[in-house]
């Protein structure tokens, strides 16, 4: 479970505040979108609850445990081993093979060898299991945002965070990302919270959080 | 991470190569300069130490004070004033009671050899030319124990001088400056007297011009008369059984006398100097390169570090820490160096051996180049520490980029 305490997040000197007091909760296997006009805060929110970003004041819970209270080294083992990032550009090392790039969080702590099984069936169900040794320029953008969730999958992780996962995708493509996405983690223990700015994607979501001007909309 | 920085490294061959150039190049210069100055100079000391006594008890020329003359010429006087004060040279140098010396090195036990000489300025004439130089009266048994001499005989034979006769040998410089051959007869004028024959029975050649060019050897004794000074002497040389030793014996020795002892170093210490300077320039060249040869680590590590945000940005995000991402872009700069400075060190070999090959003008032997392991441990000590600390500075700026400004930049 996560909640989130009355975060409150400002910018520059003098500060200027982005994020107003939000709290929310939310519950362990959720899929939750988070929605709202463009400037109204979406990404901040989703980075200062994800550990990469910290709240100018607030706090973040993660099944009780409070962010700010962990050292870096657990915050770097909570990161590679409890959660997954899927961004609006893919972000694929561009040396590496898509399944090697899959691997790439296992290889922190040498999981890569014990973990190659999962990442090939990962592709295959994403429909790239004849693409697995190209390079990521030799793959279509939505073959490389298909590779970058399952990347995020790759650790089995408790919470996925995804900055408009599908905003550099044409909405077909766009469509079987957040399938994938949704089937993925459907039968998982995994909590899901995506920004997006489509009205269909933010259907799919079980939990929706809408933001206006920095402050949560009911 | 030593998986990621290999395809990094490998992603960009030619950067890469350039780098891994840059090095070898100033870890071959390093190792090829290194090898012609230090084998040169150790071939020079080596001819200095072995063509000259490892210690030289020299006598000491006594200058003429007011206090001499005053005591000999005024002895009941209190006060003697002198319109010019007397100056000049007492006497020709001379050692003083040579044979306390001889016993007090025949019981020292580091002593292997020693051998007395009478050394002059003397006037060396053939035909119409005469020219400067220095003869050393010399006891040849003694001497051949005590420096090289013998061995650097090219015509004539240096024991010929044993049976004594006014028979000479000269170096081959002064030989071709005289247009002297064997068996002529040279004249020797030391001032006084009217010039005296010695007869030519060797000729040597150490490659030293300093001494090729200007000294000859001769028989103690017929020196000694030729300069009308009997049995006097004005040097001892001393070869001891070992050459490290030499300091620390003279020092001892000058202790308790007024003469003058000196070790080899000290004799040649014009020379000596020269090496120094020379250790110098060489290591300035050196550092220069280095320099460069950094730069290029430096510049290549920079770029990719700029050019690989994202990819920090996104390793971040899946839970690498900095030190992780300093480690990516120190074993790339590390991997350059030390492969570069290990190819170098091949290349340096190489290239020793070629030059250890070539011959120099005037020199009978090949060029001496120095093939020692401290060199080489030198040379890739030097590349190491070079991408060291050009690695270092990139490397941890990539360590300490925030994730949270590269993903949220987007580009
Ligand atoms: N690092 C920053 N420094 C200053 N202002 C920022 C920074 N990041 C975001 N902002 C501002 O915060 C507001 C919300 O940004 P963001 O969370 O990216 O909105 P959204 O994702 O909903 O489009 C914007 O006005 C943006 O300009
Ligand atoms: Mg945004």
């Amino acid at each position: 479970m996560i909640k989130v305490d009355n975060v409150k997040k400002s910018f520059g000197e003098p500060p200027i505040e982005i994020l107003h007091g939000i709290t929310f909760e939310i519950p362990d296997k959720s899929f939750v979108s988070i929605t709202g006009k463009s400037g109204s805060g979406k990404s901040t929110l989703l980075y200062s609850m994800s550990t990469l970003d910290h709240p100018t004041s607030g706090s973040v819970y993660f099944d009780g445990v409070e962010i700010s209270s962990m050292n870096e080294k657990e915050v770097h083992e909570f990161r590679n081993l409890k959660m997954g990032f899927i961004f609006q550009f893919h972000y694929l090392l561009p040396e590496l093979s898509a399944l090697e790039n899959v691997l790439m969080p296992a290889r922190r702590t040498g999981q890569h060898i014990a973990r190659r099984k999962r990442a090939v069936d990962l592709l295959t169900e994403f429909g790239i299991e004849e693409k697995l040794d190209r390079l990521p320029r030799q793959l279509s953008g939505g073959e490389q945002q298909r590779v970058a969730i399952a990347r995020s999958l790759i650790q089995e992780p408790k919470y996925i965070f995804a900055d408009e996962p599908t905003g550099n995708l044409d909405s077909a493509n766009g469509e079987i990302v957040m399938n994938w996405l949704k089937k993925a983690t459907r039968d998982s223990n995994t909590t899901v919270i995506y920004v997006t700015h489509d009205p269909d994607f933010a259907a799919l979501a079980d939990q929706k959080i809408l933001l206006k001007d920095g402050r949560l909309e009911i | 991470m030593i998986f990621l920085a290999f395809r990094h490294i490998f992603a960009r061959p030619k950067q890469s190569l350039l780098t891994l150039l840059g090095v070898s190049l100033g870890t071959t210069a390093f190792i090829t300069f290194a090898a012609i100055m230090t084998g040169f100079q150790t071939f020079i000391i080596d001819q200095l130490v072995n063509n000259d006594a490892y210690v030289k008890i020299s006598a000491k020329e006594k200058m003429v004070s007011e206090k001499d003359l005053n005591e000999s010429l005024f002895k009941e006087k209190n006060h003697v004033f002198w319109l010019t004060s007397p100056s000049g040279r007492q006497e020709s140098a001379k050692i003083n009671y040579p044979l306390g010396w001889f016993h007090k090195l025949d019981k020292d036990t580091r002593v292997l050899a020693y051998s007395p000489l009478i050394g002059a300025m003397v006037l060396y004439i053939k035909g119409g030319i005469s020219l400067s130089g220095k003869l050393q009266g010399v006891d040849p048994v003694n001497q051949a124990k005590v420096t090289n001499i013998a061995s650097y005989m090219v015509q004539g034979d240096y024991q010929s001088l044993a049976g004594g006769g006014n028979r000479i040998i000269i170096g081959i410089g002064l030989a071709t400056k005289l247009g002297a051959k064997l068996k002529d007869t040279i004249l020797i004028s030391v001032g006084k007297s009217d010039p005296i024959p010695f007869k030519l029975s060797g000729i040597y050649k150490t490659g030293i011009v300093n001494l090729d060019d200007t000294v000859g050897y001769a028989h103690l004794r017929d020196v000694q008369s030729a300069l009308s000074r009997p049995s006097e002497i004005t040097d001892i040389a001393i070869r001891l059984t070992a050459v490290e030793d030499s300091q620390a014996f003279a020092a001892e020795y000058s202790e308790f006398t007024d003469e003058k002892v000196q070790s080899w170093d000290q004799s040649n210490a014009s020379i000596l100097s020269v090496f120094s300077l020379q250790d110098f320039i060489r290591t300035f060249i050196t550092v220069a390169i280095m320099i460069v040869a950094s730069f290029g680590i430096y510049n290549i590590l920079n770029i990719l570090v700029n050019q690989k945000r994202k990819d920090i940005g996104i390793l971040r995000s899946f839970g690498y820490d900095p030190s992780e991402i300093q480690n990516l872009f120190m074993i790339q700069g590390l991997f350059l160096g030390i492969s570069g400075g290990l190819i170098g060190l091949v290349l340096g070999f190489v290239m020793s051996l070629y030059l250890s090959t070539l011959k120099i003008s005037g020199m009978t032997d090949n060029m001496r180049i120095n093939f020692s392991p401290k060199l080489y441990l030198m040379g890739i000590g030097m590349a190491i520490a070079a991408s060291v600390i050009s690695s270092y500075l990139p490397a941890r700026s990539a360590g300490k980029l925030n994730p949270i400004d590269i993903v949220r930049s987007g580009e």
